[in-house]
């Protein structure tokens, strides 16, 4: 890389949702999603907008709050930044979840994959099938004397 | 909104049994996803890596599936023979979360039991030929799992006392789940003297123990451990402390921490417990704790169970199978009770093996 490490520390890019919703960060901000910065790397023009072509604009702003919090994590100690996490996750529905999932997953940010997917598992740990089903969106393909079946084999599993 | 499948497998890997064998009947990419064994290998690896998913088996005489460490929310699992006497089974050994289980008749076979989804295989009924015999032959069992070949196995150890020559004659057999048969041990026979105690047996870095026994002459000589490694099926001795003159009353084999440990009862009735720090080393063995006597006189300490989540208790079996709880602290014991006399207690950790 040519620039300095000034230049580098002030830099901005523009983050373009798939709603074309744009969003001014700093690099380093930016940088802890993986493909943003493989896709840096390729670029010429840094200050043409950066496609973030499958995240939603309501949902990019929660991804850049995230990467914000966690690129400047030098002045909270872990357990407050651990805690800044928590909130940050009980503060979203279901919904919300399964696509800054799906965001954190394409973006390549380890930290909010891991954060998002244990949230999503707490959430769903306690639900019935035909909630999951609901949920997620999943059609049931079993017949119900096979439904039956696969119940018999683990009738407790579905006591409270 | 479809969502790909490694995330769907990395919130599944987060959850415990019960939510997964539920989530079976969310339709067929769920349902093979939860049953494969990567899966079921990965999910039990994380639970290890995370403590997490742990539970107690034990018996009030039928096997109870509790919360770990309290013992609280207790399933009463279904298993064979469980309306029999005293709940019809006593477990020869754990493993990977799953038991092996003798009826209290040895006629009947051996199962190999998985607690977490309550399912079971029963191993072909093994017939003893002569000399041995139901009546007159003494019988061991033992239960673990072979890395190399990711195979759970059981061990069947039969030996005659042979009078006239002062020696025992014996028969080791080995059972594999992968084939689901019994054959002729790399070594068949022991020349070993292993203690009566049948449903006692200990897995470890691959091998199976069973305690040496104390000599019945007058010397009162405690023997080495017996063990007998499953990749290459060959018997083997470890050698125990040199307690010195003290006179030992009973001595029992253990698991304390992932080291191998034993349970010394004096006559007096202390019982100390020593654990071998560096396996197969024994000039490792340490004395980590010394007991005073029970109440009962002949009560003792027979091996430690685990430590609490607070590392601040040590549950123990003692001689009659009972479970009790040592405070580190005062070394005060006091039985577990759970809405009756707790015994044989076993750390479970959740397997989803559909047996």
């Amino acid at each position: 890389m040519a620039s300095t490490s000034t230049s580098t520390l002030s830099r901005k890019l523009i983050l373009k949702s798939s709603d074309g919703e744009k969003f001014e960060v700093d690099e380093n901000v930016a940088m802890q999603s993986q493909t943003i910065k493989h896709m840096i790397e390729d670029l010429d023009d840094i200050n043409s907008p950066i496609p973030v072509s499958i995240v939603t604009g309501t949902i990019l702003s929660k991804v850049i709050e995230y990467c914000k919090k966690h690129a400047t994590e030098d002045s909270d100690s872990d357990e407050q930044l651990k805690q800044w996490d928590k909130e940050y996750a009980n503060n979203m529905d279901l919904n919300t979840l399964y696509y800054l999932l799906l965001a954190a997953n394409y973006m390549e940010i380890k930290g909010l994959l891991e954060l998002i997917t244990q949230c999503v598992a707490d959430m769903i740990k306690g639900k019935s099938p035909e909630e999951i089903r609901a949920h997620f969106n999943i059609k049931n393909d079993f017949t119900p004397q096979e439904e039956a079946n696969i119940r018999n084999e683990n009738p407790w599993a579905f006591e409270n | 909104m479809s969502f790909p499948v490694e995330l769907i497998i990395d919130i599944l890997l987060r959850l415990p049994a019960k939510s997964l064998l539920r989530f079976k009947i969310v339709c067929k990419l769920w349902y093979n996803l939860i049953n494969s064994s990567d899966f079921v290998d990965l999910h039990f690896e994380r639970s290890i890596a995370s403590q997490t998913n742990f539970h107690f088996v034990y018996k009030t005489p039928i096997l109870h599936l509790g919360d770990f460490d309290t013992f609280d929310n207790p399933i009463s699992l279904d298993y064979p023979f469980k309306n029999c006497d005293n709940g019809g089974v006593g477990v020869v050994g754990s493993c990977n979360g799953l038991l092996c289980l003798q009826s209290y008749d040895f006629e009947h076979p051996l199962l190999i039991y998985n607690p977490t989804t309550q399912t079971y295989k029963t191993l072909p009924l093994l017939p003893i030929s002569a000399p041995f015999s139901y009546t007159r032959s003494v019988f061991n069992f033992g239960f673990g799992y072979e890395s190399i070949t990711r195979d759970y196995r059981c061990v069947r150890i039969i030996r005659n006392y042979n009078e006239e020559t002062s020696s025992y004659e014996s028969d080791v057999m080995v059972y594999s789940l992968k084939g689901d048969l019994w054959r002729k041990a790399a070594t068949p026979s022991v020349d070993y003297n292993l203690d009566y105690y049948y449903t006692k047996s200990v897995f470890l870095n691959g091998a199976i123990h069973w305690d040496g026994g104390i000599t019945e002459n007058e010397a009162n000589e405690a023997l080495p451990i017996v063990v007998f490694n499953l990749k290459d099926e060959c018997f083997s001795t470890m050698l125990i402390p040199d307690f010195d003159s003290m006179e030992i009353v009973h001595m029992f084999v253990g698991v304390l921490d992932e080291s191998l440990c034993l349970a010394v009862s004096e006559l007096s009735g202390d019982t100390h417990l020593w654990v071998m720090k560096e396996y197969g080393t024994p000039e490792s063995w340490t004395k980590l704790y010394s007991v005073p006597k029970l109440n009962s006189f002949y009560e003792k300490v027979a091996s430690p169970i685990c430590y609490s989540m607070s590392l601040k208790e040590l549950f123990v079996h003692t001689t009659y199978l009972q479970v009790a709880s040592i405070d580190l602290d005062t070394m005060e014991i006091s039985p577990v009770e759970v809405a009756t006399r707790c015994t044989d207690a076993h750390v479970c950790v959740e397997n989803l093996l559909m047996l």
